[in-house]
């Protein structure tokens, strides 16, 4: 399981890593439209300047080279990692760290762009904007029906689980179904493509860019660029929802925890080849029109480090990238504002789950009897469970043989706490540490517990002093317990 | 037809979507009967409000120079009525250039030349 999450990391980061580096740093930077995010010029291409530009572009390339190179040999050593937690923490700080580390030198041959472009004495040309009248509002390469079809091809799996979930269709004896996990997991991924659907028509609706004084060239180039981005959305809509059904089908038929990251992985894999042929094709395209590029707006002061895009004259909230695939917001557009409040806030999410999962991971369970209330306790008392209330308790051997569904709470690798269904029973209060491998079983008016704590000694000791508070044991159990630690 | 918009300019961004239309119906670049984008979709390619775009299509359209429906959006009028005068706005402004060009030393057979390639262009 853990190797699987270090496998889906790493075949996401690597060629996100090189699909970065090829896009972000390009060879030839004279026939591009743009040099670290300023608009590529005549001057920039003329004697001393043009040694200066060059001198830039090489330096930070480089270096973007050995950023991306260290990014993949660390990739390969993460995937050594033991411990899912551990693995979560450092597989979330590194991928923050790569992504931006990558674009570091960016935006610093940004600044020193710009000095350069200062001290030739160019003024830019803020605030002018070049609209076609022939193709502004006219040109979109996305079919609703292309991507609308995945989409719903995806909800039958979706109402296939709630049918299953509901045993309105009974194909399957396995636990899983009723507990409404299968619903939950091919829910969610069909909500990822309505998410993807969205963003498709929002880039299909970006405005039209003008490089040329012919109407027809403009809007050849902005069909084929927005065919292209548009045929990336139709491929995702449809893995999305071929990784859908497989979802359903393994819980059906095959389900093994080793199975599902694999199908992750493969998932993974094949969105980003789509982006990386997406890439190919965006260069060619750039490619062809390259000459013909001569009318380019010059909005280079409204680009934070060439890369955020800060305008307050403009209305827009979405903007193509200056670099990179898809698009961007308006920091300035009050819609902007909020979404960068919550990416924020999002990013400090992160890193407070990553420490509360450490923390969860590391912190000892507890089972301990006291002032006739068994406490379990872990960072703070879970439950405190008063022993007159207990109606009937038992130790058991093996945590293998139950059969445990989250309905809310922590369900991770090693620790499970919570509500959760246990062998079919719903509104269970579950309390286990995996590696204790044991636990202790109470009955109280309407509840039912399942509890252990770190270690098999602790447990039995809880157990014990249970009895001691006066309660009957179940003297069956007793005995198993007794001959396997004989 | 591209038009060039100047949000620092001091000319209203609805005077410069109104010119730069009057001068391609004039240069041939709008043909007549041609169809001008929607209001919503101008709007949204320039990142204006659409208010400004439809105060624009409102003033070229209470000019003459396009026509409106509910049906087919806006469009180039097929025939613009030919008043063949000056207005007194357009002679003011021809004044103010021409007492700019003057007092800078431009020659009069200049700014004669000049008129004869924007008329002869257009």
């Amino acid at each position: 399981m853990s190797i699987g999450f270090s496998l889906i990391m790493f075949l996401c980061i690597v060629p996100t890593m090189i699909i970065c580096y090829i896009q972000v740093y390009p060879k030839n930077w004279r026939g591009k439209k743009l040099v670290f995010g300023v608009k590529n010029r005549k001057e920039f291409t003329e004697g001393e300047t043009a040694e200066k530009v060059e001198e830039i572009v090489k330096k930070y390339s480089r270096a973007a080279l050995w950023i991306t190179i260290a990014s993949c040999v660390i990739s390969l050593a993460l995937l050594f990692l033991r411990g899912l937690t551990v693995q979560m923490a450092i597989w979330t700080g590194f991928v923050l760290l790569a992504i931006v580390g990558i674009n570091v030198p960016y935006a610093i041959g940004n600044k020193e762009m710009k000095a350069l472009k200062r001290s030739l004495g160019i003024q830019g040309e803020a605030g002018v904007t070049y609209i076609d009248l022939t193709s502004a509002g006219a040109i979109h390469a996305l079919k609703p029906v292309s991507v609308w079809i995945p989409t719903l091809v995806a909800l039958l799996p979706v109402i296939a689980a709630i049918l299953l979930d509901l045993k309105v269709l009974q194909l399957s004896t396995s636990w899983v179904f009723g507990t409404f996990l299968v619903t939950a997991v091919t829910g969610s991924f069909w909500l990822v493509g309505i998410l993807v659907l969205v963003l498709g028509f929002v880039m299909d609706s970006l405005k039209n860019e003008v490089i040329s004084t012919d109407s027809t060239t403009n809007a050849n180039y902005n069909r084929a660029k927005k065919k292209n981005m548009a045929d990336m959305f139709v491929l995702s809509c449809w893995v999305n929802a071929i990784f859908t059904i497989c979802c359903l089908l393994s819980f059906l038929y095959l389900y093994n925890d080793f199975l599902v990251m694999i199908a992750l992985a493969a998932y993974m894999a094949l969105l980003l080849v789509g982006v990386a042929v997406y890439v190919m094709r965006e260069k060619r395209i750039e490619a062809r029109y390259e000459k013909e590029m001569v009318l380019l707006e010059d909005d280079d002061d409204y680009w934070i480090l060439g890369m955020l895009y800060y305008n307050p004259k403009d209305h827009r909230l979405n903007v193509a990238k200056r670099v990179g695939v898809g698009g961007t917001i308006n920091m300035a557009h009050s819609v902007g504002k909020v979404f960068m409040v919550f990416s924020g806030l999002a990013l400090v999410a992160m890193v407070v789950c990553i420490v509360w999962l450490g923390m969860l991971e590391t912190t000892p369970m507890q089972l301990r009897v006291e002032d006739g209330k068994l406490i379990c306790h872990q960072i703070w008392d879970e439950y405190v469970i008063p022993i007159e209330e207990v109606q009937h308790y038992s130790f058991c051997e093996t945590l293998s043989d139950l059969k445990l569904a989250r309905m809310s709470g922590v369900g991770m690798e090693t620790i499970q706490k919570g509500n959760y269904i246990v062998d079919g029973q719903s509104g269970c209060k579950v309390f286990l540490n995996r590696a204790a491998d044991c636990y202790i079983k109470i009955e109280t008016a309407g509840k039912t517990y399942y509890v252990n704590a770190s270690t098999r000694e602790e447990t039995w000791n809880a157990f014990d002093a249970l009895a001691k508070a006066g309660k009957k044991i179940s003297k069956k159990n007793i005995c198993v317990f007794v001959a396997s630690m004989l | 037809m591209i038009i060039r918009i100047n949000e620092l300019s001091d000319v209203p961004i609805y005077m410069q979507i109104r010119n730069q239309i009057v001068m391609g119906i004039s240069g041939g670049e709008l043909a007549a009967g041609e169809q001008l984008p929607t209001v919503r979709a101008l709007a949204l390619e320039m990142g204006i409000n659409t208010m400004t775009v439809s105060k624009a299509y409102q003033l070229l359209k209470t000019e003459g120079y396009i026509m409106t429906d509910r049906k087919n959006g806006a469009r180039v009028r097929m025939e613009i009525q030919k008043q063949a005068t000056i207005s007194d706005a357009n002679k003011t402004e021809l004044r103010r250039i021409v007492s700019e060009a003057r007092i800078s030393g431009v020659p009069k057979l200049e700014i004669i030349e000049l008129v004869d390639e924007y008329y002869g262009k257009s």
